[in-house]
């Protein structure tokens, strides 16, 4: 175990994404759409505007040819330190932890979604049908992750069953959880290594190096919703 | 208060005439007066039942579609990301505004004892209770998870403007019911008296002993100025809060501070339409000419003017100030209610709501019955589209462009829409047919005490002859 | 859509049964609606994770969602398979993955594979198929085979190919011991297979890599070499060192291509240009190169054959003012890139080798090649290199007979090397353009139809062999109108060797086994050539020995093993030590016995040797004088030479009214070995521009203004050739003057999860230029509303 600086008791999970690195791949949707037991999007949920993408590319296209830019963003939850969307729910059913990860207790929300239209950052999603696997893909669930039922909200949870996993075999051993021992599913699948991930409290680890990079942006930082996602500008 | 003659509001013996009431024929030798008003409670005619089956048929289909949603979940919608609420949560605040019809418009005008309230009061009150149950419903149907009410009271936090909803808007629906119920005591007393058999009991149930004493109406009228006094604040807390639903949250053009104001006195403004239609199709349909007449929907149609004045400086306030700032996210927005998307609606809103009803009312001329009628019509879909606006284009017009979507209801929404206002219509009607719709003893009170009082007081405001005036009741 | 009606009848009774249910629970009883459900809730269920606490493993693979050859570890739960992710030891992702290798587990469950063996039973292309056991079907196989080799017929066999390494080699054993000589490439269009103008210029059968991890500047020429190249994981790995992982500054990337795909929007600079015209750009830099005198002396001047000839064409023909008139892109820029190339070290210019439709010509390819062997950036670091290959022990060569011999002695389809490959020789064969006829197609992990582009001409070409024979583990559009559907495992099923290389050329052997047992009844392809080799008997029995091509992957890594060169996978920081030591002539590994260095093998998922030697120019020059040669660029350009996408005189010219030029683009992750129509990647598919699950065809605002087309509307696209229907994107990122259309294999229609991009491909073969070329270069269409 090593002592490290500044640390008063749990680590504060954070994120950086480093868009000099990123291709725009989107195997970090993909990643998280598997990991987290996502429902098979259909064509007429696409086309509905209802895929549900805790992490998602957002795309941005701007200026007129030639001088054309388009930015793509890959954006998870903010897991913002000051969520907007906890403060709104009628039944405490979205909470935030000591570590900071937001979660939603899916068994407790009562589908009301003040929450999905209180994230300024729209990063909610919705359960509109029974999810339902056609034929048989439901056997490539993960068995850590819950399937959620119609009608509640679900986010982004840093793959916080991870992290379970991960401090219980740290506490079998009797030790803290190591840097890089728990890791997001879109940060371990990252081609490009554009994402990394781990303790904002740890002075040495490599996100909070880059949280504090001179490249380093947060999305709508104006809100004051300190998200605990960073994003690093290109060049 | 004033003293009351002995007996004045007593009903004749219920053993004289049972049975020709149960006919529904003017007993002979009664007093004709006022007869009207029992006539819809004790005489049905078939229009009453093939309105019914149709309205109950439409009630039924709306119901099926909301089964329908239950079965299969919200996607049977045409909500998505990002437009998570739409046309139920647009018909909720639609819908708890119209409810400020009855009990704010009544509470205000007894205060103020504006004497042209008497026959009005009753129709206004009704719609509020029955109304609120809609706002309520529009929320539940709106759930993802409506079997999971309960957690509302198990795991509730007072942090979410919800909650403050919950409990604002059930303490109105209790206050109303109350208020409503209140000054219908003698009129079941009345009704108690002629009728029998199962009617009777159930009159005779909710007419809790009265019998007109002097201290029956001493207690009466003590009880009915608290709750005139009691649900003025709630009802404005009513609609402020409904607005903080929207304004609480950090989202373009909602977050506003006169969002509390702005949502209620859009909430008369749309509850005095809603009060003229309603006691417009009273009057033609029950023949009522006598006592909803012009004058009511004159005075009805200045109030309504006022109102849509007033509802049109908050709207040109938000707007302008919305445009002023021009904050991008604001004013994209903006762009998609003025010339976007949703301009059809908008400005159809603004006719609805200012053009129509300021060319009508202020024409004293078209201040007519069909005049108010017409400019109320307008101001009812104007106010919904109001809602429609303040609702959706904030949504599909998100901080982060990638999200932005578009919405529009499915039949189930459109479905459960009809089936909501069928289903209130039908219950106004069954209202009308279990009590009277204009309160008999305020109108009998009105012809024997208050005219006289209203003199006594007009000429209290007056000079009068040199003599010191202390004498004003 | 016949499916439609059991599909009805069982959502109304699950409908009647919601409904009564909710009825009951309000109390009374409502209208019945029959419509409001979700559309899938029929045709799926409910499923359950396995319980918690089942026995779980992690199982090392290689990857075969698409050629990448990506290292993966698969959590395996009760049996099932859970989760894919990178094999954080596999020096091609060292630990990253790609949509459809994320999905992958999803391919293995996929409702609409292939259960087992079908036979037709319709008439000839009519796509009617029952089942069959694998000894009828397998039966039929052999007796039409041992038929025709009876009748001295072997040489009408054909075998479309689209394996690599020793499957590949079975095949081609196969064929020998047959007595065929039509082994065709049917590569999946983003497979990367030798390169054309590496084949020309240095006389060398290998792939092309681009060191872009070490290249100061890259000049991408075409479409999106992050999105669409072989092994995008690969490709977007380099990308990212090359930004931010390295000591050296950050690389500069310039994207020359008609439209702003990702790749040109994650370049320092976008260059848009004509479409086709990339041959004609990177001239014209050459042009200024020789001009300001900023090549490489050294090249041109000692380890090169045949350069004063181009140059003299260079210098007269490509003016920056001709070019730029051709091209588009201005003259400022042209002098400023070809300055910026020339001057940077290392440089390198990226060309687009893919496969199939809207590929680059060879003549464009060698152009490119020019310019980076004019600046030094062939078999330089941060230049242009030929990988090395795997030292696995080959298959000894194929036992022949009278029949094999005579069979292999004719002409082989392969060696026409037409523009659009082996499959477009063996369409154009097929159409009346061959000898003798064909009388049996063998689609070896291929899907010829799709190749070719999809659509009635393609299928209709294909139709034209008397019998069909898949091995497609989905119903692709080959299978569909298969006399004989053979369905191997899916990747994750079966055993394979996965010979790949990575962006610094290094060789790399992945090894591939299963991670599950197979869900149906599938047979190894390689296996079922085997037995059916028995069969046939004679020399093809002797061929092909083994019962399981598992051995033979064991066995031919004694290759590996003897040469005791390169290491095990290992992680990141051991590469450095493995280096030092083989460079100074040690072994860096011990591999210990043979049996302990296979189960290493698998346990790590495979070897690689991180060496390039770039003293070794033997290896990488096999032309005569071991000198790189120009002229084959140079005699494409002379009079008298076919120029083709490089002839700067004779621009071509639209068809009547047809005002606007076809570029095709790859998509992200477009589908590789046909896997079926994943949903969770047709879902990412196109999102960049919203996009996802339809036929699109991009315009840019100007001229979708002009025509009157608004963004989202249906429209119809039309070539001289043919015409196809998709909806359209007005996309600010596209050359005005300029259709673009992605391209990729999609799914069949009525899949039960995951529709099409199939349309794409369907109707590509249709857009074809007026004299019935397929698709490449200078395609002129038009648009208007459908």
């Amino acid at each position: 175990m090593i002592e490290r600086e500044g640390r008063n008791g749990s680590p504060r999970w954070g994120m950086a994404i480093d868009l000099d690195r990123c291709t725009a791949c989107q195997a970090c949707v993909t990643a998280c759409q598997v990991e987290n037991n996502v429902p098979p999007p259909t064509a007429e949920a696409a086309a509905q505007g209802r895929s549900i993408r805790w992490m998602d590319l957002v795309p941005h296209v701007e200026g007129e040819y030639p001088r054309v830019k388009a930015r793509l963003l890959p954006r998870p939850c903010m897991q913002c330190d000051n969520p907007p969307c906890i403060k709104v729910c009628p039944v405490g059913a979205t909470t935030i932890g000591e570590d900071g990860i937001v979660m939603q207790i899916h068994a407790r929300c009562i589908g009301c979604r003040y929450c999905t239209n209180a994230c300024p950052y729209t990063l909610r999603y919705f359960n509109w049908y029974e999810a339902s696997w056609p034929g048989d893909l439901g056997l490539a669930l993960n068995p850590d992750v819950s399937v959620r039922p119609k009608g509640v909200v679900e986010k982004c949870t840093f793959c916080h069953h991870r992290l379970q996993k991960a401090r219980d075999r740290a506490r079998a051993e009797g030790r803290d959880v190591e840097p890089g021992e728990y890791v997001p599913a879109c940060a371990e699948s990252c081609p490009t290594r554009a994402i990394t991930f781990g303790d904002l409290e740890d002075p040495h680890s490599e996100v909070a190096r880059l949280a504090r990079s001179p490249r380093t942006f947060r999305l709508l930082e104006d809100l004051g919703t300190e998200p605990k996602v960073f994003y690093l500008r290109e060049g | 208060m004033s003293v009351r003659a002995e007996g004045l509001l007593a009903s004749p013996a219920p053993g004289e005439r049972g049975s020709d009431v149960a006919a529904g024929r003017p007993p002979p030798g009664a007093e004709p007066e006022d007869e009207a008003l029992l006539r819809p409670v004790l005489h049905t005619t078939w229009r009453f039942w093939a309105m019914g089956a149709v309205l109950a048929a439409v009630a039924l289909w709306g119901a099926n579609a909301y089964l329908v949603q239950f079965r299969w979940g919200l996607g049977v919608t045409g909500l998505n990301r990002p437009n998570y609420w739409g046309i139920y949560i647009t018909n909720f605040v639609f819908f708890i505004g119209i409810s400020h019809a009855g009990t704010l418009i009544s509470a205000i005008l007894r205060i103020a004892r504006a004497e042209w309230r008497r026959s009005i009061t009753r129709s206004a009150e009704v719609i509020t209770v029955l109304v609120i149950f809609f706002g309520i419903g529009n929320i539940l149907i709106d759930m993802g998870r409506p079997d999971r009410l309960m957690n509302v009271l198990r795991h509730g936090r007072f942090q979410s403007p919800l909650l403050w909803d919950v409990v604002s808007v059930s303490t109105y629906l209790v206050g109303s019911t109350v208020y409503l119920f209140l000054p219908l005591v003698p009129d079941i007393a009345i009704l108690r008296d002629r009728t029998s058999g199962l009617r009777h009991r159930f009159y005779r149930m909710l007419a809790l002993g009265w019998r007109g004493t002097p201290r029956q109406h001493r207690i009466l009228e003590v009880l009915i100025s608290i709750m005139a006094v009691v649900v003025i604040p709630i009802a404005v807390s009513v609609h402020t809060v409904v607005s903080f639903v929207f304004a609480m949250t950090i989202q373009p053009m909602w977050h506003s501070a006169i969002f509390g104001p702005y949502f209620v006195v859009g909430a008369i403004f749309s509850g005095i339409a809603a009060l003229i239609l309603a006691m417009a199709i009273i009057r033609s349909v029950y023949g009522l000419h006598d006592y909803l007449k012009p004058v009511h929907f004159s005075y009805l149609g200045t109030l309504l003017l006022v109102m849509s004045l007033l509802w049109f400086y908050f709207t040109f306030a938000e707007y302008l100030v919305t445009f002023y700032g021009s904050e991008p996210v604001h004013m994209a927005v903006w762009w998609a209610k003025i010339s976007g998307p949703f301009a059809p609606a908008f400005w159809t809103m603004v006719g609805c709501c200012v053009v129509v009803p300021f060319v009508i009312l202020s024409n004293r001329r078209t201040r007519t019955v069909k005049g108010t009628v017409v400019a109320s019509v307008a101001v009812t879909i104007g106010m919904w589209l109001e809602r429609w606006t303040i609702v959706v284009p904030s949504l599909s017009n998100p901080r982060l462009p990638g999200a932005a979507g578009t919405y529009f209801p499915t039949w189930v929404e459109w479905s459960i829409f009809a089936g909501c206002v069928a289903a209130f219509t039908l219950l106004y009607m069954i209202f009308t047919k279990l009590f009277p719709i204009v309160s008999i003893w305020e109108i009998r009170e009105g012809r024997e005490v208050a005219v006289g009082q209203v003199v006594e007081r007009v000429r209290s405001y007056l000079p009068q002859g040199g003599r010191v005036d202390g004498r004003a009741s | 859509m016949s499916s439609k009606g059991p599909v009805m009848t069982l959502r109304r009774r699950e409908f009647l049964k919601g409904v009564s249910v909710a009825a009951a629970a309000a109390g009374c009883a409502p209208l019945l609606a029959s419509c409001g459900r979700p559309a899938r809730a029929s045709a799926a269920r409910r499923a359950e994770p396995p319980p918690r606490g089942a026995p779980e493993s992690w199982v090392v693979s290689t990857c075969g969602a698409c050629p990448g050859g990506c290292g993966i570890r698969a959590r395996v739960v009760a049996g099932r398979v859970v989760g894919i992710a990178g094999n954080p030891l596999h020096p091609v992702n060292r630990g990253g993955l790609c949509p459809l290798g994320l999905a992958g587990a999803h391919a293995l469950y996929h409702p609409d594979r292939v259960r087992g063996p079908l036979l037709r039973t319709g008439a000839n292309g009519s796509g009617e198929l029952r089942a069959a056991t694998w000894d009828e079907a397998l039966r039929v196989l052999t007796g039409r085979l041992g038929d025709l080799r009876g009748r001295g017929l072997s040489h009408t066999v054909a075998l479309v190919d689209g394996t690599r390494g020793l499957s590949r080699q079975v095949a081609a054993r196969f064929l020998a011991a047959y007595g065929s000589p039509h082994h065709l490439g049917g590569r999946p269009w983003n497979d990367l297979g030798p390169s054309e103008p590496l084949r020309a210029m240095q006389g060398v059968e290998s792939a092309a890599a681009y060191d872009v991890e070490n290249a100061a500047f890259v000049l991408a020429f075409g479409s999106g070499w992050l999105e669409g190249s072989a092994s995008p994981v690969a490709a977007a790995r380099a990308y990212a060192i090359a930004r931010r992982g390295r000591k050296a500054a950050r690389v500069r990337v310039v994207h020359v291509e008609p439209r702003l795909s990702v790749s040109a929007a994650r370049a320092d600079e976008w260059i848009p240009l004509v479409p086709g015209t990339e041959g004609i750009l990177a001239l014209g830099l050459m042009h200024m190169v020789l001009r300001e005198g900023l090549e490489s002396r050294e090249v041109t001047e000692e380890r090169s054959s045949g350069f004063e000839p181009l140059r003299a064409i260079v210098l007269r023909d490509f003016h920056p003012d001709a070019v730029s008139e051709r091209t588009g892109v201005p003259v400022a820029t042209i002098i400023r890139v070809a300055r910026q190339f020339a001057s940077t070290r290392p440089a390198v210019a990226i060309g687009d080798d893919r496969n199939g439709p809207g590929a680059q010509s060879v003549a464009t390819g060698m152009a490119i090649h020019a310019l980076n062997a004019a600046v030094g950036a062939v078999h330089a670091p941060g230049g242009v290199l030929a990988p090395l290959p795997v030292p696995l022990d080959p298959l000894p060569p194929a036992p022949a007979d009278e029949v094999a011999e005579r069979g292999r002695a004719f002409p082989s389809l392969a060696a026409a090397r037409r523009p659009g490959g082996d499959l477009a020789s063996l369409q154009a064969w097929l159409e009346g353009g061959g000898g003798h006829p064909v009388h049996l197609l063998v689609a070896y992990g291929s899907d010829p139809v799709t190749t070719l582009g999809g659509g009635e001409p393609a299928r209709a070409a294909i139709r034209r062999v008397p019998f069909l024979v898949s091995f497609s583990s989905f119903l692709d559009e080959t299978a569909r109108q298969a006399d004989l559907v053979l369905p191997n495992h899916t990747y994750l099923e079966r055993w394979q060797d996965d010979p790949t290389f990575t962006s610094r050329g290094f060789a790399v052997l992945g090894v591939r086994q299963p991670v599950s047992k197979p869900r149906h009844d599938t047979r190894d392809a390689a296996e079922v050539l085997a037995e059916v080799g028995r069969g046939v008997g004679g020399p093809v029995r002797e061929a092909l020995p083994w019962r399981s091509f598992a051995d033979v992957v064991r066995l031919s890594t004694r290759g590996i093993h003897r040469s005791g060169r390169g290491a095990l996978f290992d992680v990141p920081e051991a590469e450095a030590w493995v280096v030092t030591m083989e460079t100074n002539g040690w072994r860096a590994s011990s591999f210990g016995s043979f049996d302990e260095f296979w189960e290493s093998l698998k346990a790590r998922g495979g070897w690689w040797d991180p060496v390039y030697d770039f003293g070794e120019r033997g290896r990488v020059l096999r032309t005569p004088g071991r000198k790189l040669d120009f002229a084959p660029l140079a005699r494409t350009l002379q009079p008298g030479g076919t120029p083709g996408s490089l002839a700067i005189a004779a621009p071509p010219a639209p068809v009547d009214g047809h005002p606007l030029r076809l570029h095709l683009y790859p998509l992200l992750a477009a589908f590789g070995d046909s896997q079926g129509p994943l949903p969770w990647v047709q879902d990412v598919l196109g999102h960049e521009l919203g996009q996802t699950w339809t036929a699109w065809v991009e315009l840019a605002p100007s001229d979708a203004a002009i025509l009157g087309i608004e963004d989202g509307a249906q429209v119809r696209v039309e070539s001289a050739g043919g015409s196809l229907e998709a909806r359209a994107k007005v996309y600010a990122g596209v050359r005005p003057g300029v259709l673009a259309m992605p391209v990729g294999p999609g799914g069949a229609p009525g899949a039960t999860c995951g529709r099409a991009l199939a349309a794409q491909a369907g109707a590509l073969a249709t857009l074809r230029t007026a004299g019935g070329e397929p698709v490449e270069g200078d395609v002129f269409v038009r648009v208007r509303r459908a």
